[in-house]
């Protein structure tokens, strides 16, 4: 039986089409990656614009807290104390120098109050310029200006205080800033009488943990209902510098935050 | 006069117009050398067609065989140009081109320079194809991105996988299952070659356009 000319040569031209194909889908592939890696180094540099605008972001709030913490200190404690010390110098009555000799003793243990109290506040604005030098300091100068409050009772632990964390100035920075979001939450909302701050240098993360004894709350109702609030904007924070922060709370139960950040890959 | 021209000529003429204009005063010698290659082509081409119409079927077949010489090396070149961007390619082309050779020799000794050199014109295929797909695994590999429409490298890399690939598998359909009627079988083959050589040329012609762009 022979085949017809014709059928030969369909027959020809179809194979040869389907090894053509081949080459010619590899192509296509090759050239649909390569978009592929264009959107791809694009969302890298969205990421990175936005990763950068989020730390001038914290880093600006972590200012404004700084200067209004120290505006408040300024104008409850020690404008009050020096108020005071005015007042007391004022009083003095030099025809009576047993009074005078009690009331400047007085003015002097106030001025001497006044000197303490903007020595913490100097150290609280270092604390922000510490940043650069390490977390441990910033946290423990927070803490003893929060503790100096006395509305709370503090416990701090850190494994290591004088270690370096293993984290770029950028990163710290950002654990700094959800560290100052956590606290913010506990003076505004738990009500809480003692705080226990935990501050764990790891082989290859930092974890850092606050716990409250406070009120507490539904974790996935607020989340649900207030997307936007600070529990959001720390988690969101904390995936950004590729760590997490989980939130454990519930009603009469106080509140766990824990953060952990893993350290920066040297290569 | 006109018997001497046909569609692979012109492609290959075409494609030599193109080199000229584009890579003539390029820094790089191997793409420089496109311009010598595609004339000794055209030229052995034309000595093919030459002993094809006289009935020499001899001299069309070592005509053919010699361009093997050239062709392996010029395309070895580029390949070498082209890897050396990803791997350490001296090596492997190296590897390659003394292997074409080793056959070549031994297909000259046991038949002599006027029968076609299958095997080594199919190895050298097989090889070219082989480099293509690691250009192309590599390219792939590699996270930056390049704007394709304008990477000179990919389009000849292409080029060259659709000649060589398509090459080899009409070869080997044209081996495996000769036709009976052999008119048939040479007007299809010739058929094949043409679009073969379209893509070759035409791809070949974009990518000296796109390489005077990219060093201009």
């Amino acid at each position: 039986m022979s085949v017809p000319a014709n059928e030969i040569e369909i027959f020809i031209i179809l194979i040869t089409t389907v090894f053509l194909l081949a080459p010619i889908t590899l192509v296509l592939f090759v050239s649909q990656y390569n978009l592929r890696k264009k959107r791809h180094s694009e969302e890298k540099v969205m990421m990175q614009q936005n990763y950068e605008m989020e730390i001038a972001k914290a880093r600006v709030e972590v200012h404004e807290q700084t200067l209004q913490t120290v505006g408040a200190d300024l104008h409850d404690h020690i404008g009050q104390l020096l108020s005071l010390t005015n007042f007391t110098l004022k009083s003095v009555d030099e025809l009576n120098p047993d009074k005078t000799r009690e009331k400047i003793d007085s003015a002097i243990a106030l001025t001497s109050k006044s000197i303490q109290e903007l020595r913490l506040l100097g150290k609280l604005l270092q604390g922000e310029q510490l940043i650069r030098d390490g977390l441990s300091k910033s946290i423990r100068y927070e803490l003893d200006w929060l503790e100096r409050l006395g509305k709370l009772k503090i416990e701090y632990h850190d494994n290591n205080p004088s270690a370096k964390s293993g984290l770029d100035a950028n990163k710290e920075l950002m654990v700094f800033r959800i560290f100052q979001e956590i606290i913010n939450n506990i003076l505004r909302h738990a009500e809480a009488t003692v705080m226990a701050v935990t501050l764990t240098y790891l082989d290859d993360m930092l974890e850092l943990q606050v716990t409250d004894d406070g009120v507490g709350f539904d974790v996935p109702l607020a989340q649900a209902t207030s997307p936007n609030m600070g529990l959001f904007n720390m988690q969101y924070r904390a995936k950004m510098i590729n760590g997490s922060a989980v939130i454990e709370s519930g009603a009469e139960r106080g509140t766990v935050v824990k953060l952990t950040v893993p350290y920066d890959i040297i290569t | 006069m006109a018997k001497y021209i046909s569609i692979n000529i012109v492609l290959e003429l075409l494609c030599l117009l193109a080199a000229m204009a584009y890579v003539l005063k390029d820094k790089s010698l191997i793409w420089k050398s496109s311009i010598v290659f595609m004339l000794l082509t055209i030229v052995m081409e034309e000595l093919g067609r030459h002993f094809n119409l006289t009935n020499q079927w001899k001299n069309n077949q070592l005509v053919y065989n010699l361009l093997t010489l050239p062709e392996a090396v010029f395309i070895s070149s580029m390949f070498y140009c082209m890897l050396k961007d990803y791997i350490r390619s001296r090596p492997v082309v190296i590897t390659g081109l003394a292997l074409i050779y080793g056959l070549y020799l031994y297909e000259f000794i046991q038949n002599g320079p006027f029968l076609y050199m299958n095997m080594t014109i199919t190895v050298m295929s097989v090889m070219f194809s082989v480099y293509s797909f690691l250009y192309l695994y590599l390219f792939i590999k590699n996270e930056a991105y390049v704007e394709l429409k304008k990477h000179a490298a990919f389009w000849w890399v292409t080029g060259a996988l659709m000649y060589y690939f398509g090459g080899l598998a009409t070869n080997l359909l044209f081996t495996v299952m000769p036709f009976a009627d052999v008119d048939i079988n040479a007007r299809l083959y010739s058929y094949v070659y043409v679009a073969l050589n379209l893509f070759l040329y035409g791809f070949w012609s974009y990518s000296f356009k796109c390489r005077y762009q990219q060093t201009r």
